[in-house]
């Protein structure tokens, strides 16, 4: 827990209007602290790390990025940072990345904004999180997770 | 190179002597010599076989030997069958000119020489042959053609929807990734005071939004690989999959034809997946629409029950159209098969449904008559059983709400699809879970009423505080206490009349 005590939420996604919702959103949550949103490719992984957050929401489809090979090196470097995926694209494919580079849950931008905010929570709490049309398209979460 | 194909050589002469003696010429050449003895006989030959080459006698009784060429010029298919005239007697300029202007090709004097006689025929023989063969060749080649034409069309159409799915894909990308910060302003607009006025327009933004919401998810459903859906072990609910799909559904057919649900309660979920079962009802009612076209009235009904046997659920799609002859009935699943007109149809959307249903393992049929619209029934195996009462997920799906308030109607609405519930306004008929704002005294007392005769639960939001045990199927929340307390509260209270 930070010095606050609350849970500090970093967004990576280079759609600005998104961040600045989140922004908006997870101020208005007293246990969430909102560290900011970066939009650029350059030098995340250091970025992110620097920033020190509980949880990165982070987007599948970051232009000029590797989100995948991101979220590895970042669970390699800093495993205490819990990232989820939160993209526009529900396909088993790209569930099945994450989940193997490390991320803790998917979920979807078509979700409920109350979804998003207990995802993010769920995570912190040291649970998966996924969206409803994360488990309709994949069968992975019920199977990696139900034993 | 294919066995030497013997060549039929037809032989015309009334007088059988004559006949032996040119068959004993010709028997060298290995072919097939066909002896016949008068024209009649010679024409019934002709028509049966193909012949390669004619020898006919000039001088014979009834039908001589040019009269006999005369009717086979007639004939189309004999236009140019080689003749040859034989004769004994006719042999002046006349009498040849007279054969050569009936199209034969050779005029032969008797005595016959039969080295003469054998390198004509063996001439004409192998031109039969080879005239044969490149008819074959001619015929290869045009259904090579047409089957290089076939598989274009298919390259073009797989190009087509290719490039159409990835737009869809890239569109409902772009609209989710708009719409979530949208939905997000508007709920801090929700929680923070205005007047009511100013609620009343965001409540008709938030409804436009979640329009905007499933329009964007089934965009990306049309586009999933449903095949790869069905690698695990599909299940879906109708219901909930119609509250989801009805607008992408409704995008498929024009906005004069009225399309109409009928879902029978308790359904049981279906064994396939979600982009499976939308793509395929979006091709059947988008095919149905197409038939409607330009008709008044156009009326599309879209069903789902359990079948006889209750092993399977029974889809239908029917519509008021012009209905198929047996024809294309019969052959409306095929590939290419198409009545429309060149711009509407591929042939192929039918042909998509059969698939997917197959690999659904479920079965389709078609059910029409010319004038009487078509109905396809599909029948799908059941995934398991219904759920049973007790935790939130496993609330019976259906609610029905009647808020006045349209403010809090959206709040109530967006918990209620959180929890996984089909919502439906207005219509107190066929619902599992009424939510009703009730304030005064006869509204609950409505609700009660309702309840006896249709309705198996209710949730009455009231500011007024109610007595508990009015009805154990009554539960009364508070409203106006923010969208997580007021999710919570219709959770507890749905979940404690699991009776």
């Amino acid at each position: 827990m930070s010095p606050s005590g609350k849970l500090r939420v970093l967004c990576v996604d280079d759609n600005k209007l998104l961040a600045d919702a989140l922004r908006a959103k997870t101020q208005r949550m007293e246990d969430l602290e909102w560290l900011g949103a970066f939009h650029e490719a350059d030098d995340l992984l250091n970025r992110v790390f620097q920033a020190e957050p509980h949880v990165v929401l982070m987007d599948v489809d970051m232009p000029g990025v590797d989100t995948f090979r991101l979220v590895e090196e970042l669970t390699a470097k800093a495993p205490q940072i819990r990232v989820v995926m939160l993209s526009g694209y529900v396909t088993p494919q790209y569930i099945d990345r994450a989940l193997d580079a490390g991320a803790w849950g998917y979920l979807s931008k078509n979700d409920d904004v109350a979804e998003l905010v207990a995802g993010v929570r769920k995570v912190h709490a040291g649970d998966i999180a996924f969206s409803r049309d994360v488990e309709i398209v994949s069968q992975r979460k019920r199977s990696t997770f139900a034993e | 190179m294919s066995p030497r194909e013997k060549a039929n050589i037809l032989l015309v002469d009334d007088q059988p002597g004559k006949l032996i003696s040119l068959e004993t010429i010709l028997s060298v050449l290995d072919e097939n010599v066909i002896k016949t003895s008068s024209a009649d006989e010679a024409l019934k030959q002709l028509l049966e076989k193909d012949i390669a080459v004619v020898l006919v006698d000039v001088c014979m009784p009834n039908m001589d030997g040019f009269e006999l060429a005369e009717l086979i010029r007639t004939h189309p298919r004999f236009q140019r069958t080689a003749i040859i005239f034989i004769s004994a007697v006719h042999l002046s300029d006349d009498d040849r000119l007279r054969g050569y202007g009936l199209g034969a090709v050779d005029y032969m004097p008797v005595p016959i020489i039969p080295e003469v006689l054998r390198a004509k025929v063996a001439v004409f023989a192998e031109l039969n042959r080879k005239t044969n063969e490149l008819e074959r060749l001619n015929a290869e080649l045009a259904q090579r053609v047409s089957e290089l034409d076939a598989s274009n069309e298919r390259l073009r159409f797989a190009d087509r929807m290719a490039n159409i799915g990835t737009l869809a894909a890239g569109l409902g990308h772009d609209m989710g990734n708009l719409l979530l910060p949208m939905r997000m302003h508007l709920e801090s607009l929700e929680e923070s005071e205005l007047p009511a006025s100013a609620r009343e327009d965001i409540s008709a933004i938030r409804r436009a939004s979640e329009y905007l919401r499933r329009l964007a998810r089934s965009l990306q459903l049309l586009t999933t690989d449903a095949q790869a859906e069905n690698a695990g072990s599909p299940s879906t609910d109708i219901l909930e999959w119609w509250a989801e799909s009805e607008a992408i559904i409704r995008t498929g057919v024009s906005r004069d034809i009225t399309i109409e649900g009928r879902f029978a309660r308790n359904l049981v979920p279906a064994q396939i997946g979600k982009a499976g079962l939308t793509q395929l009802m979006f091709n059947l009612v988008q095919n149905a629409g197409d038939a409607l076209r330009g008709r008044a009235g156009g009326r599309i009904e879209i069903g789902a029950e359990r079948d006889a046997t209750g092993r399977n659920i029974l889809l239908t799609v029917s519509d008021n159209g012009p209905g198929m002859d047996e024809v294309a009935k019969r052959r409306c699943l095929d590939p290419y098969f198409t009545t429309k007109t060149r711009e509407l149809g591929t042939g192929l959307g039918l042909t998509l449904v059969a698939g997917l249903v197959r690999d659904a393992k479920g079965t389709i049929r078609v059910e029409s008559e010319p004038g009487k619209g078509a109905k396809f029934r599909i029948e799908l195996p059941t995934a398991g059983e219904l759920p049973a009462a007790g935790r939130s997920s496993e609330i019976k799906r259906v609610a029905n709400v009647r808020i006045g308030d349209s403010r809090l109607l959206a709040h109530v609405q967006s918990v209620l699809t959180s929890l996984g519930m089909v919502v439906r306004e207005g219509d107190s008929e066929k619902v599992d879970v009424w939510i009703s704002e009730g304030a005064s005294d006869s509204e609950i007392e409505e609700v009660i009423r309702a309840l006896s005769s249709e309705m198996s639960r209710a949730v009455v939001l009231t500011a007024a505080a109610r007595p508990e045990g009015l009805d154990e199927r009554v539960r009364f929340v508070r409203p106006n206490l923010g969208i997580s307390s007021l999710r919570t509260q219709i959770e507890e209270a749905l979940v404690g009349m699991q009776v």
